[in-house]
């Protein structure tokens, strides 16, 4: 029995190993095709390779938040205006000393502590040399003599400035075009690379997400502070009352000079930041897979700032930002995919507001509102881990814990990312696979 | 072209070389897809693939003299297919299928030299997934029971047990075809 088994199979075995099936027509185009390609899509799959992109990534981004912030540093030369506040200011203070009789000047000095408290403790200095030293009150006039010096040379130094920052614009702008070619060459070389590719590899899933930093923050200090614009000492708040400004600025300077000499504190809160957002992921391998998209994003903050007599604040801020990110899985079977990923955003405040009441000691209330025009980009890196739940071919849910940094976007627009720029993030969405194979 | 010049110009990605391997070797490749997986455009998809694969990894062939590069080719491809089943996962569906099937004497012999190949390819080909696999490598890889059970993840009793009954459905196929010449 087991002789003519074994016969039997060795029969079979001969007879069908040199068996040799016909060859479809036109797959040997296909095969030649794909074995000819250039090699760029298995470097993807290479740990080197992907620790160079994740270099360039970082080099970019490092590069481009410079860039930005480097504007900013142009504009210090526009800094000695800042300066002028100081001649003016001697002026105010000389006003305030000419009042006091000559014999009180010891006195004079403590209330002027107490007045002050909240200058800076630089600028009390200077008052107590002036106090000290009241030889150097005598002229007035060639103080403001020297300002209006002071300010001419500035005029020139600000025109100076200003050519220097547009041709700085300029050169970003001609980079960034260079930038955004190479990047449309390189997609356009990984599309060709895979075109006539299997449709399988070249997986295309469209999705939506929600989630953002999951909790809010909040926090209290003394002194006062505000939202929308750098915080102000009183000092350039003396230069500020009878400068021009805007309402809401006014109001600030007004609740400041009425806070001169109480205890003051502020608090704020920065809200949940809500995102939501339409993505599209392009898996341009069995493991690797790119995601791009377009976010919106609302930030909302509250302040409330002062003492008895107080200024309560109220930011809202809307951003459209467009993230990229790279994802490889790690792990997957029938049903879940885990991945990890990574990436950087780019954000835009597209539209911000803010809206201030001020309460003086008299309970009287004052409406205030003001748009927030924030030019500078907000950059972003991140890092998460993500786990898929496909439901069936088409659907699937996913949940992504990470890592976020904000980096400082150089506004004095105080929000959420400045308060905490190392921060948790959580993301939550549905993805749709276009390919139904 | 020598087997062995074949193989390492194949290597160096020589367009002819590789295209003349497709043409010796192909056909053959194509048929253990087939007979491995039955379903003719399943089999062609995972043929391409592994022609890939083949062309990729030929720097790694070592040649050991006449009829090791085929072996080697049959080896990648047979690799290939038992991927794609292992993929499917269908031997363990199977294994409930295969007490249902009657018994058929084994009296006669089943003599397949009566049978023309192309219709002995269809017979197995129509075998159950999960037979074909343990018939084909229990048959042509010429693997142990042992070694088909730790290759697929059943039991060595498992593994016998279905190449008895693809013996036998293949047997009852052939005596079936012969009676009607």
């Amino acid at each position: 029995m087991n002789k003519m088994n074994d016969k039997w199979i060795n029969d079979i075995r001969s007879r069908m190993e040199n068996y040799s099936e016909p060859l479809p027509v036109d797959l040997w185009e296909k095969i030649d095709s794909e074995i000819n390609r250039p090699k760029v899509i298995p470097m993807w799959r290479r740990w080197t390779s992907v620790a160079a992109a994740a270099a360039v990534v970082i080099a970019v981004s490092t590069l481009s938040v410079f860039y930005w912030t480097s504007e900013p540093a142009l504009n210090n030369l526009t800094m000695p205006v800042a300066n002028n506040e100081k001649p003016d200011n001697d002026m105010e203070k000389e006003n305030v000393l000419q009042n006091i009789s000559a014999d009180n000047v010891i006195v004079s000095e403590t209330e002027n502590k107490n007045v002050l408290a909240h200058i800076p403790a630089k600028t009390v200095k200077e008052d107590k040399q002036q106090v000290t030293n009241p030889e150097q009150q005598q002229p007035v006039l060639h103080v403001s003599d020297n300002k209006s010096a002071v300010e001419d040379n500035n005029e020139v130094e600000i025109a100076a400035a200003e050519e220097n920052k547009s041709s700085s614009k300029e050169r970003r702008i001609n980079m960034m075009k260079a930038d955004r070619e190479t990047v449309r060459r390189n997609a356009s070389y990984l599309a060709m690379a895979d075109d006539g590719g299997k449709m399988k590899r070249n997986n295309i899933q469209v999705g939506l997400m929600t989630g953002n930093v999951p909790y809010s923050s909040s926090s209290s200090f003394g002194g006062m502070s505000r939202l929308g614009m750098s915080t102000k000492s009183l000092s350039s708040v003396n230069n500020i009352v009878v400068g021009e400004m805007s309402d809401a600025t006014a109001s600030y300077s007004q609740m400041l000079l009425n806070n001169m000499n109480k205890e003051t504190y502020t608090d704020i809160k920065h809200h949940v930041p809500v995102t939501v957002g339409a993505s599209v992921k392009w898996g341009f391998s069995e493991k690797w897979a790119l995601e791009t998209g377009l976010n919106y994003t609302y930030l909302y903050s509250e302040l409330r700032s002062g003492a008895t007599s107080y200024i309560e604040d109220k930011q809202k801020l809307h951003y459209v930002g467009i993230p990229l990110k790279v994802q490889r899985s790690v792990w997957s079977n029938s049903i879940f995919t885990f991945y990890a990923s990574a990436g950087g955003m780019m954000e835009k405040c597209v539209s911000g507001s803010l809206e201030r009441v001020s309460v003086d000691e008299n309970n009287r209330k004052n409406y205030y509102s003001e748009d927030l025009n924030v030019k500078q980009l907000q950059f972003s890196v991140l890092a998460s881990v993500g786990l898929q739940a496909n439901f069936n071919k088409l659907l699937s849910l996913y949940l992504e814990p990470g890592m976020i940094y904000y980096f400082d976007d150089n506004t004095d627009i105080l929000t959420i990312r400045k308060d905490k720029p190392f921060n948790f993030n959580l993301q939550l969405g549905i993805r749709f696979n276009l390919n139904n194979k | 072209m020598t087997e062995e010049e074949l193989s390492l110009k194949c290597a160096q990605a020589d367009p002819d070389a590789r295209k003349r391997l497709y043409e010796v070797y192909g056909g053959q490749l194509l048929a253990i897809c087939l007979r491995y997986i039955g379903d003719r455009d399943i089999s062609q998809d995972v043929f391409h693939d592994g022609m890939i694969k083949i062309y990729q990894s030929l720097g790694q062939f070592k040649f050991l003299g006449e009829g090791s590069l085929k072996a080697w080719l049959s080896r990648v491809m047979v690799n290939e297919a038992l991927g794609y089943l292992r993929k499917k996962n269908l031997q363990m569906q199977q294994e409930t299928l295969v007490e249902q099937l009657p018994d058929t004497q084994l009296d006669d012999d089943g003599d397949v030299n009566s049978i023309p190949n192309k219709e002995l390819m269809r017979m197995i080909r129509e075998l159950p997934d999960g037979y074909r696999t343990v018939f084909n490598l229990f048959v042509f890889e010429e693997k142990s029971h042992k070694e088909i059970a730790s290759m697929l993840g059943i039991s060595e009793h498992t593994s016998s047990s279905q190449f008895y009954r693809a013996k036998t459905l293949l047997m009852k196929k052939i005596n079936e075809y012969r009676k009607r010449l």
